[in-house]
C-alpha cells in the first residue's frame, strides 16, 4: 500500500508541476521586466527577456506568445515565423497557430505561404464553421476585405449551408461598397426570416441614401422577384421606391402588396396617406381613388375619400398657373383654373353620402375656402361656411375658423357688422388659441380702419403688437404705424385712403384705383401719397394693366425720390412686372439692377440679386 | 464764334464726363459690405481679360480697374460695394499708395489662377473651409486626387490646395473615436483599394508618393496652400519616406520602432526636429500642433486671437498680399492642427501671423524650388470648434470673415505679376 502511495503521489507532483510549468505565468521578476519593457516601447530589451524565458520554458504559452507579440513590433517577421512554425510542429491541431502564421507570412509579404498556412487551418477540419469564422477574422484584420467575401461564400459550399454567414457577408459587403451583393445577402436573410423586415431595412439605410446604393438594391430586388414573387420582397422593393422617392414606383408595388396580402386597400390608403404627406398629390389621389374603388373597409371609406377630394384640390392648387409667382392675395379670380370643379364636386359626394358627420363638416370648409379664396364666391363661400355650422353644431375643431372665414366673407360683402360679431366671437372666447384670436384682433382693427375709427383701430392693434412672436404682430405693427403717422397729419386723406382702401379688399379695383388718384390729387402733401401710388401700382397690375401699373410705379420713383420709403418697392415692383408678366427678360434685369444700384440698402437686394442670375442663367 | 466757344466748351465737358467716372474701385476696408465676394469679383474680371490693381494696404487692400458699366453691375449683382473714382482721384490714390513714407503699393493681377483642390471622392464641400470659401466667392475650381496627382495633372494648375488630408496614411488619427462609424469604415477602404489600383500595397506609401508629387510640383513653380491637418501630415510624410510611422490598425502592421530616429528632416518644407506621436488611439500626429488637438478643449474662445506680422509693402510684397485683411488681429479658430510650435519651424520660412507672446504660429509662408508654399492652421475660421459631422458654415452669415480674406488672398496671389524683388 504504501509502495503504492509513494510513486503515485510522485507522479502527481510531477503531473502538477509540468502542467504549471506549460500553463501557469511564472511571473518572475524577469518576466515582468520584460513585460514593462514591451508596455515602454522598449522592444529591443523586452525580446531579449522573453527569449530566455521562452528557451527555458518552451511549453510557457505566456511567454511565446510575449515573444510573438515583441517579434511582430520589432518587424522580426523572420523569427515570429520560425517561432510559430515550431509552435505549429508541437501543436498540429491548433488552427488558431495556424491562422496567426498566415498572418505573420502575410505581413512579411510572402503571400503564397500566407495562403498556404490558412488552407492547412482549414483543410483539419474542411466543413467546420467556426474554423472559417477564426480564419475570415485574420483576413479581416489584415484588410483582406475581398478574400474574406470569398471564403464565406466557399464555406457556405464546403459545410453544405447556403445560409450561413448571411449578416456577415452581408455587412462586409455593404462596406466594401458592393450594395448588389449585400442586398443580395440581406434578401437570403428575409427569405429565411420574413418577419425581419425592419431589420433588414435599418441594416439596408446605411447605404440606400446613397443614389448607386439605392439603384444597385433595386435591380436587385426586382431581379429576385424576376425569380420568385413573395410579399416580403415586394414589401422591400415598395420601402426602396419610398426611400428614392419613386412614388409612381412604389404605388405600383404597394397595389401588389395589398393584394397579396389580402388587405383590401387599407396598405394603399396607408400609402395614400404617406405620399399625401409627402406633397405627392397626383399619386396620392391615384392612390387614394384606388383605395376607394377596391374598396377598403366601410370604417376606412368616408377617410379615403376625404383624403382623394383634398388631393384633388391640392392639385387644382398646383395646376393654377400663376401660383408661384405671385401671393394668392393678388389672384385676380377670374383666372383661377376650372380644375376646382374636380375637388368640389368630390367634397359634394362626401357630404350627400356621409351627411352630419366630421366627413361632411370639414368637406363644407373645404368647399367654402376655394369657394372664397379661389373664385371670390362671396354667396356661395358663405352658404359652405354657415353649413360647416349646421353639420356640425356647437364649438367644434372648426368654429373658429369658419367664423374666422365668415367674418372675412362679411367683410368683404360691406357687412361690416355682422363681419365684426363673427371677429368678437374669436376674439372673446378663450377656447381659440391665441393665433386665432389675434387674428380675430387684427380683422376687427382692419374693420375699424376701413370704417374711418382709427383710435379704435390702434387700440386694438396696440394689444397684438403686446406680444412680437405672435404670427400677426408684423401685420399689427405695420398698420399700426401707418395709422399712428397718418393720423396725426392728414386724417381726411386717411379717411379717403381707408375708403379706397376698403373697396380694393371688395375687389371693386376701378373704383379703389379712382378713389386713390382723388387722395394724390386732393392731398399732394399728405404722407400717404406714396402709398396711394403703390396701392395703385399693384392694383393695376393686378388688372393685366401692366404698361399703367409701370407708369405708376415710375411715377413714384420721380416725384417721391425724397420722402417715400416704398420707392425700392416700387423700383422692385416694375421688375418684377417685366419679369412675370411681359416676360421682358432685358428689361427685368434693367429694372433689378436699377434697384441695386440706387437702394443699395434695401431688404429686396438679395432677391433682386437672385431673381437677375436666375434670368441670366447663372449655374452657381 | 459764339458757336465755336460753344463747341469747346461741349467737348471739354464730355471729355470731363468721360475721365470723370474711369476707375472703378472695390474698397476692401470696414466699409465693405462683402469682403469675399470682392475677391471672386476680381478673380471673374481676370477671367474676362482684364487686370487689376491690387493696393496693398490701401483700405485694407482694395481693389482698382477700370470701370466698366458690366463691372459695376456685377459688382452690384454679387453685392460688392465700389466707389467710381474719376482720373484725378486715382491718379492721387496711386500717387499715395506709391509714396516711400507710405507702407503701401500697386500689385498688378494679370491672369486668372487655375486652382485645383485637392480632395477625396464623395468629398463635402462644408469640411473644407477653402472649398467653402472658394465656393462661396464663385471662384473656378478643379477636384484632384491622388491619380490625377500621380499622372502629372496637377502641372496643369497654378494653386493647389490641401485642407483636412492626412498625408501620412494614419486617416486623419479618428480610430479611437470613429472607428465603427460607417464614413470611416468606408474612407479606409475607399483608400486602401485605391491604393492597391495605383500599385501600393499600403495607403501610406501611396500617400507618401502623391506628398512627393506635390512637392515637385511646388519646385516646378506651383503654389500650394494648406489648412488643417494637411499642414503637419504632409511635412511628417515627407521626412518619413522609406520609415513606417503607421500602427497596425492603420496599415496592418506595427510602426518601425526606430521611426523617430529614422526621420529626414532635410525632405520637408517647414518643420524640422519635431517628434512624431507615436500612440496611435491619439488624435495628434506630432508636436508641431500646438495646443495639441486633445486639450483644445481648454481652449477659451473668448481670448483666443492671433495676431497678422505687417510687412514692408514696397520690399516684402508677396507676405503683404498674403496678410491683407481689414483688420490685424483675428478671432481664433480650431482644427487638428490649429498653430504651429514656433520652435520646429525652419529658419527659411516666413511667418505670417501668430499667438502673440505664446510660441504659436497660425499662418506661413516659404518659397521651394521655383514655387511657394504657405500653411494655415485651424479647420473652419467661423466655426470655433468644427466637429465631425457638423452643418456647413453659411458664409454669406460671414461676409466680411477677416479668417476666411486670408485663404481668398492666397488664390489671387499667384495672378500677380512678377515684380522685381527689393530684398
Amino acid at each position: 500500500m504504501r509502495l503504492f502511495f509513494v510513486p503515485v503521489s510522485l507522479v502527481v507532483v510531477i503531473i502538477l508541476s509540468s502542467v504549471a510549468s506549460s500553463q501557469e505565468p511564472i511571473r518572475t521578476p524577469k518576466f515582468k521586466l520584460a513585460e514593462s519593457y514591451e508596455k515602454a516601447g522598449k522592444f529591443e530589451e523586452a525580446v531579449r527577456l522573453y527569449e530566455e524565458l521562452y528557451e527555458g520554458q518552451p511549453g510557457n504559452h505566456v511567454y511565446f506568445e510575449g515573444l510573438r507579440r515583441v517579434y511582430l513590433k520589432l518587424k522580426r517577421y523572420n523569427d515570429a515565423i520560425s517561432l510559430l512554425q515550431k509552435r505549429v510542429t508541437t501543436s498540429p491541431g491548433d488552427v488558431n497557430l495556424r491562422g496567426m502564421l498566415g498572418s505573420v507570412y502575410y505581413k512579411a509579404g510572402v503571400e503564397k505561404e500566407a495562403t498556404a498556412a490558412w488552407e492547412s487551418a482549414l483543410a483539419t477540419d474542411p466543413t467546420n464553421p467556426s474554423y472559417y469564422r477564426l480564419i475570415a477574422n485574420i483576413l479581416l484584420e489584415n484588410r483582406l476585405l475581398d478574400r474574406t467575401a470569398e471564403l464565406y461564400r466557399r464555406a457556405r459550399v464546403a459545410c453544405g449551408d447556403p445560409n450561413l454567414f448571411t449578416t456577415d457577408l452581408a455587412h462586409l459587403l455593404a462596406v466594401t461598397m458592393d450594395y448588389d451583393g449585400a442586398t443580395t445577402e440581406y434578401i437570403r436573410w428575409l427569405n429565411q426570416n420574413p418577419t425581419q423586415l425592419g431589420f433588414v431595412q435599418s441594416r439596408m439605410s446605411r447605404f440606400t441614401g446613397k443614389m448607386e446604393g439605392l439603384s444597385a438594391a433595386l435591380a436587385t430586388v426586382r431581379g429576385e422577384l424576376e425569380k420568385h414573387e413573395d410579399v416580403s420582397l415586394y414589401e422591400l422593393m415598395g420601402w426602396l421606391y419610398l426611400e428614392g422617392k419613386q412614388f409612381h414606383e412604389a404605388f405600383e408595388i404597394y397595389k401588389k402588396i395589398d393584394k397579396m396580402s389580402r388587405k383590401n386597400g387599407a396598405r394603399i390608403h396607408a400609402f395614400a396617406d404617406r405620399v399625401f404627406k409627402e406633397g405627392t398629390f397626383e399619386v396620392a389621389a391615384k392612390a387614394y381613388f384606388e383605395a376607394i374603388n377596391t374598396p377598403v373597409a366601410t370604417e376606412r371609406l368616408p377617410q379615403a375619400k376625404f383624403g382623394y377630394a383634398s388631393a384633388l384640390k391640392e392639385l387644382s392648387i398646383l395646376a393654377d398657373t400663376l401660383q408661384g409667382s405671385l401671393s394668392i392675395d393678388e389672384f385676380p379670380a377670374t383666372e383661377s383654373q376650372p380644375q376646382y370643379a374636380g375637388a368640389i364636386a368630390y367634397f359634394r359626394q362626401i357630404i350627400s353620402e356621409y351627411p352630419h358627420s366630421d366627413f361632411s363638416a370639414k368637406s363644407y370648409y373645404q368647399m367654402g375656402t376655394i369657394q372664397f379664396e379661389r373664385f371670390f364666391d362671396l354667396d356661395g363661400s358663405l352658404r359652405s361656411f354657415e353649413q360647416v355650422e349646421q353639420e356640425l353644431p356647437g364649438v367644434n375643431v372648426l368654429s373658429h375658423d369658419v367664423s374666422l372665414k365668415m367674418g372675412e366673407i362679411f367683410t368683404a360683402k360691406g357687412d361690416t357688422a355682422k363681419a365684426a360679431a363673427r371677429f368678437r366671437t374669436v376674439m372673446n372666447n378663450p377656447a381659440a388659441v391665441p393665433d386665432q384670436r389675434d387674428e380675430a384682433s387684427y380683422r376687427l382693427a382692419e374693420l375699424e380702419y376701413f370704417n374711418g375709427r382709427f383710435q379704435g383701430a390702434i387700440q386694438l392693434l396696440e394689444g397684438i403688437t403686446l406680444n412680437l412672436k405672435a404670427d400677426y404682430a408684423n401685420d399689427a405693427l405695420l398698420l399700426l404705424s401707418f395709422l399712428q403717422e397718418n393720423t396725426m397729419t392728414s386724417e381726411p386723406a386717411l379717411a379717403q385712403f381707408a375708403r379706397a382702401h376698403y373697396l380694393a379688399r371688395q375687389r371693386k379695383n376701378t373704383e379703389a384705383i379712382a378713389i386713390f388718384l382723388k387722395v394724390i390729387d386732393q392731398y399732394p402733401q399728405a404722407l400717404l401719397v406714396d402709398d396711394a401710388l403703390m396701392k395703385v401700382g399693384t392694383l393695376q397690375a393686378e388688372a393685366q394693366l401692366n404698361t399703367d401699373a409701370i407708369a405708376t410705379y415710375e411715377r413714384l420713383l420721380e416725384e417721391f425720390t425724397e420722402s417715400s420709403i416704398a420707392l425700392d418697392k416700387a423700383q422692385f415692383s416694375i421688375g418684377e412686372i417685366y419679369h412675370y408678366k411681359l416676360n421682358d427678360k432685358a428689361k427685368a434685369i434693367s429694372a433689378y439692377d436699377k434697384l441695386l444700384a440706387d437702394f443699395p440698402q434695401s431688404i429686396l437686394t438679395a432677391e433682386a440679386r437672385k431673381r437677375i442670375r436666375r434670368l441670366r442663367g447663372d449655374t452657381l | 464764334m459764339r458757336k465755336t466757344a460753344f463747341l469747346v466748351f461741349a467737348i471739354l465737358l464730355a471729355f470731363n464726363k468721360l475721365q470723370a467716372q474711369q476707375k472703378l474701385l472695390i474698397y476692401m476696408d470696414l466699409q465693405q459690405t462683402d469682403h469675399l465676394k470682392a475677391y471672386g469679383v476680381a478673380y471673374w474680371i481676370l477671367t474676362k481679360g482684364l487686370e487689376i490693381d491690387w493696393l496693398l494696404n490701401y483700405r485694407g487692400g482694395s481693389f482698382m480697374m477700370d470701370n466698366l458699366d458690366f463691372l459695376a453691375a456685377e459688382c452690384r449683382v454679387r453685392g460688392v460695394v465700389f466707389s467710381e473714382v474719376s482720373f484725378a482721384e486715382a491718379a492721387q490714390i496711386y500717387s499715395d499708395v506709391q509714396r516711400e513714407d507710405n507702407n503701401m503699393d500697386v500689385i498688378r493681377l494679370e491672369k486668372a489662377p487655375r486652382v485645383a483642390v485637392y480632395v477625396p471622392p464623395g468629398f463635402q464641400p462644408w469640411d473644407d473651409a477653402v472649398t467653402l470659401a472658394i465656393e462661396y466667392a464663385e471662384i473656378e475650381y478643379d477636384k484632384l486626387w491622388n491619380d490625377e496627382v500621380l499622372k502629372g495633372k496637377l502641372f496643369e494648375y497654378d494653386w493647389l490646395h490641401l485642407h483636412h488630408e492626412d498625408f501620412t496614411g494614419q486617416y486623419g488619427k479618428f480610430y479611437a473615436s470613429f472607428a465603427n462609424a460607417s464614413w470611416y469604415i468606408e474612407q479606409q477602404i475607399m483608400f486602401e483599394k485605391k491604393a492597391r489600383e495605383l500599385g501600393f500595397k499600403k495607403v501610406s506609401e501611396m500617400e507618401k508618393a502623391v506628398a512627393r508629387h506635390i512637392k515637385e510640383y511646388i519646385a516646378n513653380g506651383g503654389f500650394m496652400f494648406s489648412m488643417c491637418s494637411a499642414t503637419d501630415t504632409y511635412d511628417i510624410a515627407l521626412a518619413a519616406e522609406g520609415v513606417d510611422i503607421c500602427d497596425v490598425m492603420y496599415d496592418g502592421d506595427p510602426p518601425d520602432p526606430d521611426a523617430q530616429e529614422k526621420l529626414d528632416f532635410s525632405q520637408t518644407l517647414a518643420f524640422t526636429d519635431f517628434t512624431l506621436e507615436r500612440n496611435p488611439l491619439r488624435y495628434e500626429y506630432s508636436d508641431i500642433d500646438q495646443p495639441p488637438s486633445d486639450l483644445l478643449g481648454l481652449q477659451n474662445p473668448e481670448t483666443d486671437y492671433f495676431t497678422l506680422f505687417e510687412f514692408s509693402a514696397k520690399f516684402d510684397p508677396v507676405p503683404t498680399m498674403l496678410t491683407q485683411n481689414h483688420v490685424n488681429v483675428i478671432k481664433g479658430f480650431l482644427g487638428q492642427t490649429t498653430n504651429f510650435k514656433k520652435s520646429v519651424i525652419k529658419k527659411t520660412v516666413v511667418l505670417l501671423a501668430e499667438k502673440e507672446g505664446l510660441d504659436q504660429v497660425r499662418y506661413l509662408h516659404g518659397n521651394f524650388g521655383r514655387g511657394t508654399f504657405t500653411f494655415y492652421g485651424g479647420h473652419d475660421p467661423e466655426d470655433y470648434q468644427h466637429a465631425v459631422g457638423d452643418p456647413p458654415t453659411d458664409l454669406s452669415l460671414h461676409k466680411n470673415s477677416p479668417g476666411y480674406r486670408l485663404i481668398l488672398n492666397n488664390i489671387l496671389f499667384p495672378a500677380a505679376k512678377k515684380k522685381q524683388r527689393k530684398t
